[in-house]
C-alpha cells in the first residue's frame, strides 16, 4: 500500500479486495500515528470509530451496489459538526464541545461510503492563513516542517500533502482552501457560493463560506465535490442545481489572463504560472488578457464583511447553552466576558472588535455599506469579464509557504496573503487552485476561476492541465522531513 | 483609536482584555481602520450594496412540526442546567 | 388642572402568529411543555445550525397586510438585532429593520361610545421571540427556557394617532379583534400571544409637535393598556406642570401597585448593530403568491357588516355589534342560516346570550349554545309554541345542556297552553273560584282584571299565553 493514491485507484483495489477497507484505514490510521506529532495536521483521529466505520464499508463492498467513495479514508476539516466526535473549530471555545448532529457535508459523504478518519487543524474559527491561530498549535507544513501550511483550512492542506489521508474536507472564506492548497502542494476547490450547504460547518462569515474539497488531484477533487455538493432544505443559501458534470476534454476555452495581477506577484511565482500559460495554449486553449477591477479595495472589503458578520455568528458562545464557561463569576455580564474572553484567541477578538466597530451606529454606512457595494463593484467585474472568457487564470498566493512567525508586523501583512483569492470569495465564484511548480524547493499553486456554477468547467481545465502535467504527483518525503 | 471606542466595543461584543492586549489590539485596530480606508478610493456613487454574490431568493418551508426532541442530548454538552432549565448567575429581567 | 394637556399614544404590538412550528426552526410552538422540550439544534442556536423561514408565517404577515389595506413588500429582508441577553439564544434576533413585510395601512377602531376612528398603521414586520428567563426558582441561578425562542411574532405598529389610555385600549382590542378574525393568532392574552408597547407624550392642546415620549413595555391585557396608559399621562403633565423635563425612557407597568416604573438598565447597551442577516436571502413575494393568499382570505369585519345590512336589514349599530368579533359574527350567520328569524337573532346574540356570558366571565368563542339551538328556540317562539317567558325557561336549559330545544319542551312540558277549549275550562274554573273579583271587573275595575289573569297564568302553570287568556276572559265576561 501507498500514501498516495488516486480515489478512482483505490476504488478499483477496493472492489478487487486487492486490500479491505479496514486495512485501508489502519494504513492511514499508521501513517497519522507516525507523523502527526511533527505534523500536527489532525486535532482529532478516532481510530475506533473509524475502523468500525471501515468494517461496515467492507461489508458494504460485499455487495453489488456499494456507494462511490465506500471504504476510501476522508479528513474533516474541524469545523463540520460531527455527531459524537469533538468538533473545536481549534478554539479553546469549543475545546471539548461534541455536536449533537452531523453536518449535511459529514452526512452527505458518510452516506457515500467514506471513512472519516479524523477532525483536522485549522486557523481558530477559520480566521487566519497560516494556521497559526489554532489553539492546538501551528501546522507545520510537510514540505518543510519550518514552514506554515497556510489558512484556514491548513489542517487539510498537510494531511492530503502528507499523504494521511486521500481526501479532505475544508472550508473557503476568503482563501482558506486554494491558499493552504497553494501552500501545501495539493488541489483543492471553492466551489460556488450556494453549491455544497453550510448545514452544520460553524460559521464565520455566512454570506463567504463555502465547503469544498482537497485531494491529490482535480478529478479527485470532482469524486469528492459530488458527494458533498446538492441542495439542502435545511441550508436557505443553498443552491438548487444540478450536480457537477464535467465538460468534455475536447472542449477549448478562453481562458483570461488578468495581466495587472502579476505585477506586483513574485517573479518565480509569476514565472510557473506564466508556464501553466504556455501549457493551456498547447492545449489549444484560448489566452486573452482581461481586467478585474478594485482588487485592492476588495481586500478591505471582504474584512469589514467577514469581520462584520463574524462578530456577530461568534455571539451564541456565551457559555450558557454548551462550549466553555469560565469557572467563577460574580454575575451574569461577568460570566459573558470572562466566558469569551478566555475563550476566543487574539486574532478572534481583533475580527470581532472589526466587525462591532464597523457595525456600529455612526460607522456603519462608511464601513458595512461601503463594502457591500464594493462587492457588487467586484462581483461585476467578473460577470463582465466572463462575457468574454470561459474561465480566468490567476495566482493563488502572492508567496510559497513562510517561515512560522515570520509575519510579525501585525494583521494586514497577513490579510495581504488572500489578495488574489478575496476578490473571487466576494463575488461568491468557484476557483481550483491546482500545483503549477516549485519555488525553493516548495510547491506553489494557481487559480482557475470561472463563472458561478461552472465547476464542471473549472475542473475540467484542471483535469486536463493535470494530464500533461506532474506538479500534482510530487510528494514531500515525510521519511526525511519528519526525521531531521 | 481612543480608550472609551475600545471600552464601547469590548462592552458591546463582551470582551475584557488586559491592558497589554488591550494596546496591542488597539494598533491593530488603528492599522485595520486605515488598511480599510482604500474603500474610500472607489467611486461608490449610485452603486447598490451587495449582500450575497449569487442571485437567489429565500425559500420557504412548509409548516410542519417537529415534536422529537432530545433535550437530554442536548443538556449533555450544557455547561449547567437543573429540571431542565440552563442556568445562569442571577439576573434582574430588564424586560 | 389637566384640561389643557392633551396625550398622543401609538402602540405596538407583538401578535404571535398561530403557525405550527416556528419561524426558523421545524420546532412546534404548542404552549405548555417542560423547560427546553421545544427547543431543538435551531432553537438553541447550536455551533453550524441555520435558520430556514416557515412559509405559513409569511402568509399570516400577508394577510393581516391585506386585511388593513396596506402595501405589502415586494421584498422584504431580515435583519440581526444583535444584543446579549440568556433567552437570546444565538446573540441577536432576527427581525426586520428597515424592510418590514407590510408597509403603510389602516385599521377602523371601533370606539367604546360606538364611533369608528381610523388609526394610522405605520408598519408590520416578522420576528422571532426570545425564550423565558425564570428568575425565581433557584435561589443562585436565572433559569432559562428556549421553547417559546423562536415563536413568529408579527410587531404591528401604529402610527401616533391616538389621544386618550381608552383609544389606546380600543386599538389594542381592535387589533386583537382582527387578528383572531383572520386566524393569524389564538389571541390568548393570558398565555402571552398578545403583547402590548405602548409610546405615550403629552402636549398642551394646540402643539403642533409632540413632547419628549416614554415607552411602557410589555403590556397583556386591554384593560391595563388603560391603567398604565392613564397613570403615565398623569404621571407625565405633573412633571411637567412641576416645571420638569420627561426622560425617553423604557417603563415597565406594574399592576399590582398600578403606577409605572423606569427600567433604564445601563450596563446593557442600546446598540443593536442591525444588519441583514447573511444567513437569509431577500423574501420575494411573485403576485402568484399574494393571489393565492389572497383567496384564503376571509370576509372581513367591514364586508360582513356591510352584507348584514343589506342582506338581513339589520341597522347598522346592531351589525357593527355583530361584526366587531369573528366568533360572534360566525355564530350569528350559523343562526341565520339554520333559518332563524335575522333580527331575533340579532336581539338574542347581544341580548341573553351577551348577558349570560358577561354573567359567567366568558367570550364569544366559548357559548354553551349551538347555533342549532337558538336557532330552534327562535323558531319555537314564532309558531307561538313558547312564550317569551318560557323561552327564557328553555334558554336557560340549553345553557347548561346540549339537549335539542324541543325535547326539552316536551319533556319538561314547557309547551304553551293554546289550545282554546281547554284554556276555557281553566278559565272558567277561576271565575267560578273569584266571585268577588269577577263582580268587581264587571263594574269597571280593570285592575282587578290582571289579577284574574294572572290567576289563569298560575293555573297554567305559565304555559297559556296571557294575551289569549286576556281576551278569552273578556269574552266571558262579556265585557
Amino acid at each position: 500500500m501507498k500514501p498516495y493514491i488516486g480515489v478512482r485507484e483505490l476504488r478499483s483495489d477496493l472492489q478487487a479486495k486487492k486490500y479491505s477497507a479496514v486495512e485501508l484505514a489502519q494504513f492511514y490510521l499508521d501513517r497519522i500515528a507516525r507523523f502527526n506529532d511533527r505534523i500536527n495536521c489532525f486535532i482529532t483521529v478516532d481510530t475506533e470509530s473509524c475502523l468500525e466505520r471501515a468494517a461496515a464499508a467492507d461489508r458494504k463492498l460485499a455487495t453489488s451496489n456499494s456507494p462511490s467513495l465506500c471504504g476510501i479514508p476522508i479528513a474533516h476539516k474541524d469545523l463540520f459538526c460531527t455527531a459524537g466526535v469533538r468538533t473545536t473549530c481549534a478554539s479553546n471555545m469549543l475545546r471539548s464541545f461534541i455536536a449533537p448532529y452531523d453536518a449535511t457535508v459529514v452526512k452527505r459523504t458518510s452516506d457515500a461510503g467514506a471513512v472519516s478518519l479524523g477532525k483536522t487543524n485549522m486557523d481558530e474559527f477559520a480566521m487566519g492563513s497560516s494556521n497559526e491561530t489554532s489553539c492546538f498549535g501551528v501546522v507545520r507544513n510537510p514540505w518543510n516542517l519550518q514552514r506554515v501550511p497556510g489558512g484556514s483550512s491548513g489542517g487539510a492542506a498537510a494531511s492530503v500533502s502528507a499523504g494521511m489521508t486521500p481526501l479532505a474536507t475544508g472550508s473557503d472564506t476568503g482563501g482558506s482552501i486554494r491558499q493552504p492548497a497553494s501552500l501545501c502542494g495539493v488541489t483543492g476547490l471553492k466551489p460556488t457560493y450556494g453549491r455544497v450547504s453550510r448545514f452544520g460547518m460553524i460559521a464565520f462569515a455566512s454570506s463567504l463560506d463555502q465547503g469544498g474539497p482537497l485531494a491529490h488531484s482535480a478529478v479527485d477533487v470532482w469524486e469528492l465535490l459530488t458527494e458533498m455538493e446538492g441542495h439542502d432544505p435545511r441550508d436557505s443559501t443553498s443552491a438548487n442545481i444540478k450536480k457537477t458534470e464535467l465538460a468534455g476534454f475536447d472542449r477549448t476555452f478562453v481562458i483570461g489572463y488578468p495581466e495587472s495581477l502579476f505585477d506586483g506577484l513574485d517573479k518565480n511565482i509569476a514565472a510557473c504560472i506564466d508556464v501553466a500559460r504556455k501549457q493551456f495554449e498547447a492545449l489549444g486553449h484560448k489566452i486573452e488578457v482581461v481586467e478585474l477591477p478594485h482588487i485592492d479595495a476588495a481586500v478591505a472589503a471582504y474584512y469589514v464583511l467577514s469581520s462584520a458578520e463574524a462578530s456577530t455568528n461568534l455571539a451564541r458562545y456565551d457559555g450558557v447553552r454548551y462550549g466553555h464557561r469560565t469557572e467563577s463569576s460574580v454575575d451574569l455580564l461577568d460570566m459573558y466576558c470572562r466566558t469569551r474572553t478566555e475563550g476566543f484567541g487574539l486574532e478572534v477578538k481583533r475580527r470581532i472588535l472589526t466587525g462591532t466597530y464597523s457595525l456600529s451606529v455612526g460607522y456603519f454606512d462608511a464601513y458595512y455599506l461601503k463594502a457591500q457595494k464594493i462587492r457588487r463593484l467586484v462581483r461585476d467585474g467578473f460577470l463582465e469579464a466572463f462575457k468574454k472568457v470561459d474561465l480566468i487564470l490567476a495566482p493563488v498566493s502572492p508567496t510559497t509557504a513562510f517561515e512560522i512567525k515570520s509575519i510579525k508586523k501585525g494583521p494586514i501583512e497577513m490579510y495581504r496573503q488572500d489578495l488574489y483569492t478575496i476578490p473571487v470569495s466576494l463575488a461568491g465564484l468557484p476557483a481550483l487552485s491546482l500545483p503549477c511548480g516549485f519555488v525553493e524547493d516548495l510547491p506553489i499553486g494557481m487559480q482557475l476561476i470561472g463563472p458561478h456554477f461552472s465547476e464542471g468547467d473549472v475542473l475540467t481545465g484542471g483535469i486536463a492541465f493535470q494530464n500533461e502535467t506532474d506538479w500534482h504527483d510530487r510528494h514531500p518525503d515525510l521519511e526525511t522531513t519528519c526525521t531531521s | 483609536m481612543d480608550d472609551l471606542t475600545i471600552q464601547r466595543l469590548m462592552s458591546l461584543s463582551q470582551l475584557s482584555l488586559d491592558a497589554e492586549d488591550k494596546d496591542k489590539i488597539s494598533r491593530d485596530l488603528d492599522a485595520i481602520i486605515g488598511f480599510i480606508e482604500i474603500m474610500n478610493k472607489v467611486d461608490t456613487e449610485g452603486v447598490e450594496p451587495l449582500a450575497h454574490a449569487v442571485d437567489l431568493d429565500q425559500p420557504l418551508r412548509e409548516d410542519r412540526a417537529d415534536l422529537d426532541i432530545d433535550r437530554g442530548l442536548f443538556q449533555s454538552i450544557a455547561p449547567e442546567t437543573a429540571d431542565g432549565f440552563y442556568l445562569v448567575p442571577k439576573v434582574l429581567d430588564r424586560r | 388642572m389637566t384640561s389643557n394637556w392633551e396625550p398622543v399614544v401609538g402602540i405596538e404590538v407583538h401578535v404571535q402568529l398561530a403557525t405550527r412550528s416556528k419561524i426558523f426552526s421545524t420546532t412546534s410552538v404548542e404552549f405548555g411543555a417542560a423547560p427546553n422540550v421545544r427547543a431543538n439544534l435551531i432553537d438553541l442556536a447550536m455551533p453550524g445550525a441555520l435558520p430556514v423561514l416557515n412559509e405559513e408565517a409569511v402568509t399570516m404577515a400577508v394577510k393581516f397586510g391585506l386585511a388593513i389595506n396596506a402595501e405589502i413588500a415586494e421584498t422584504c429582508v431580515f435583519d440581526r438585532k444583535n444584543y446579549f441577553y440568556p433567552d437570546l439564544p444565538k446573540g441577536y434576533q432576527i427581525s426586520q429593520f428597515d424592510s418590514p413585510i407590510v408597509g403603510r395601512g389602516q385599521l377602523a377602531v371601533l370606539l367604546e361610545d360606538g364611533s369608528v376612528r381610523e388609526i394610522g398603521i405605520t408598519r408590520a414586520h416578522l420576528e422571532e421571540d426570545a425564550g423565558k428567563s425564570v428568575h425565581d426558582r433557584f435561589a443562585e441561578s436565572t433559569g432559562i427556557d428556549l421553547n417559546r425562542a423562536g415563536t413568529p411574532l408579527l410587531e404591528i405598529v401604529t402610527e401616533p394617532d391616538m389621544r386618550s389610555a381608552a383609544e389606546a385600549a380600543a386599538c389594542f382590542r381592535q387589533i386583537h379583534s382582527l387578528v383572531s378574525w383572520l386566524d393569524i393568532c389564538d389571541g390568548n392574552l393570558a398565555e402571552g400571544s398578545m403583547r402590548c408597547d405602548a409610546n405615550v407624550s403629552v402636549r398642551k392642546v394646540g402643539d403642533e409637535t409632540f413632547g419628549e415620549r416614554t415607552e411602557i413595555k410589555n403590556i397583556n391585557s386591554f384593560r391595563f393598556v388603560e391603567r398604565a396608559l392613564n397613570y403615565e399621562i398623569e404621571r407625565q403633565i405633573d412633571v411637567l406642570e412641576r416645571g420638569g423635563e420627561i426622560v425617553r425612557e423604557t417603563r415597565q407597568y406594574d399592576a399590582d401597585r398600578d403606577v409605572t416604573l423606569s427600567m433604564r438598565s445601563k450596563e446593557l447597551s442600546d446598540d443593536y448593530r442591525y444588519f441583514p442577516d447573511p444567513d437569509l436571502l431577500p423574501l420575494r413575494l411573485s403576485s402568484t403568491f399574494l393571489e393565492t393568499v389572497r383567496s384564503t382570505m376571509p370576509e372581513l369585519p367591514e364586508q360582513k357588516l356591510e352584507r348584514f345590512v343589506s342582506d338581513y336589514t339589520l341597522a347598522p349599530p346592531v351589525a357593527v355589534r355583530l361584526t366587531r368579533d369573528h366568533n360572534i359574527a360566525t355564530f350569528y350567520e350559523s343562526t341565520v342560516e339554520l333559518g332563524a328569524d335575522p333580527q331575533q337573532s340579532a336581539n338574542w346574540l347581544l341580548g341573553e346570550v351577551a348577558a349570560a356570558l358577561n354573567r359567567e366571565e366568558r367570550d364569544y368563542s366559548d357559548v354553551p349554545v349551538s347555533p342549532k339551538q337558538l336557532a330552534d328556540l327562535i323558531a319555537r317562539i314564532q309558531d307561538k309554541t313558547l312564550s317569551s317567558s318560557l323561552a327564557k325557561e328553555v334558554f336557560e336549559r340549553i345553557w347548561s345542556s346540549d339537549d335539542p330545544v324541543d325535547e326539552i319542551i316536551e319533556r319538561r312540558g314547557l309547551r304553551q297552553l293554546s289550545d282554546v277549549e281547554e284554556l276555557r275550562a281553566l278559565i272558567q274554573r277561576i271565575i267560578e273560584e273569584h266571585p268577588d273579583q269577577v263582580e268587581q271587573v264587571r263594574g269597571g275595575a280593570t285592575k282587578v282584571l290582571g289579577y284574574l289573569i294572572g290567576q289563569v297564568m298560575k293555573a297554567s302553570q305559565g304555559k297559556a299565553d296571557p294575551r289569549q287568556v286576556n281576551e278569552l276572559l273578556k269574552g266571558m265576561l262579556n265585557i
